[in-house]
């Protein structure tokens, strides 16, 4: 009867030990792996990189949203066998750009300056320039038109002859 | 000074007449229509008052005079002639002149600088629409 119970007991402790050595086999380079896999998909995380340390999950890089920087961390939190994830990643918004908008303005503005040729117009990243000259009484109308093509900003250095 | 504080008495005006006021990056923004022309120029009377020629580049005004297909326009150019245009645009051939106070139909607005109008006469075309204005 002895050997019996020693037997099932030393099963017992061989079973769990194997269990727990199964569990160490995750390595972290494979878990790393799987992380960026799931990331390679998004390609607004094209700037992102993973790295697995002891299970627990580092992300680094630059996203242009809020909103994306959380996505990855929950899918990479989602990945079995990391513990936890610390999320390092930089949200940089992306710079503006004018270039359409600008055209649109300029395009405008040949229409809105047709009766006025002493007033010229530049245009830079959403903002009209004035300049040339014209009377005080005229001024009002001139600044009339060009504020109707909804500009983010007047600038006006023109003369009053 | 805010700007909120420097342009108090346009900014009151707007509040009166339920436009728009926002500020952004700097610069205060006043958008929307109001029901006559008399409105408006006094919305920008007060803003030459505020700002002497305007030489601040803190404002964007944008008021516009409520007007409807099948209102009655009338043209407002300071002293000459508005150009009837055959489509939108100022390289566009004319087919026709309006004078000052003359009263035109609003047959459509293309956009905010073009509309399709017809005259008394019947003359059908486009013009540059800061030169006209509803009539009450």
């Amino acid at each position: 009867m002895k050997t019996k119970r020693l037997f099932s007991m030393l099963s017992l402790v061989f079973l769990l030990s194997v269990s727990f050595m199964a569990c160490d086999n995750v390595k972290d380079s494979d878990l790393e792996t799987k992380a960026m896999d799931l990331i390679a998909t998004n390609p607004d995380a094209v700037d992102v990189n993973v790295m697995v340390v002891d299970k627990v999950a580092t992300l680094s890089g630059s996203v242009e949203e809020e909103a994306t920087k959380g996505y990855i961390e929950s899918t990479v939190q989602g990945v079995k066998g990391i513990k936890s994830t610390v999320n390092n990643i930089m949200v940089t918004p992306p710079a503006p750009d004018y270039t359409e908008m600008d055209a649109t303005l300029r395009e405008a503005l040949v229409d809105a300056l047709k009766d006025h040729p002493t007033v010229m117009a530049e245009v830079r990243d959403g903002e009209i320039i004035l300049t040339g000259e014209v009377s005080e009484k005229d001024l009002p109308m001139v600044m009339e038109k060009v504020m109707a093509l909804n500009p983010l900003k007047v600038e006006n250095n023109i003369t009053i002859k | 000074m805010t700007l909120y504080d420097k342009y108090k008495t346009l900014i009151d005006l707007a509040n009166k007449y339920h436009l728009s006021i926002k500020e952004e990056n700097g610069v205060l923004r006043i958008n929307g229509e109001v029901t006559n022309g008399n409105i408006k120029d006094e919305m920008w009377k007060v803003y030459n008052q505020l700002d002497p020629n305007f030489k601040s580049g803190e404002i964007v005004l944008n008021v516009e005079v409520k007007s409807r297909e099948g209102d009655k326009v009338k043209v407002i150019t300071q002293s000459g002639k508005l150009n009837i245009r055959q489509a939108p645009g100022t390289e566009q051939h004319l087919v026709g002149k309006a004078k000052k106070g003359d009263v035109l139909t609003l047959l459509n607005k293309v956009d905010k600088q073009w509309w399709h109008i017809r005259t008394e006469e019947g003359v059908e075309g486009y013009c540059y629409a800061q030169y006209l204005e509803a009539i009450d």
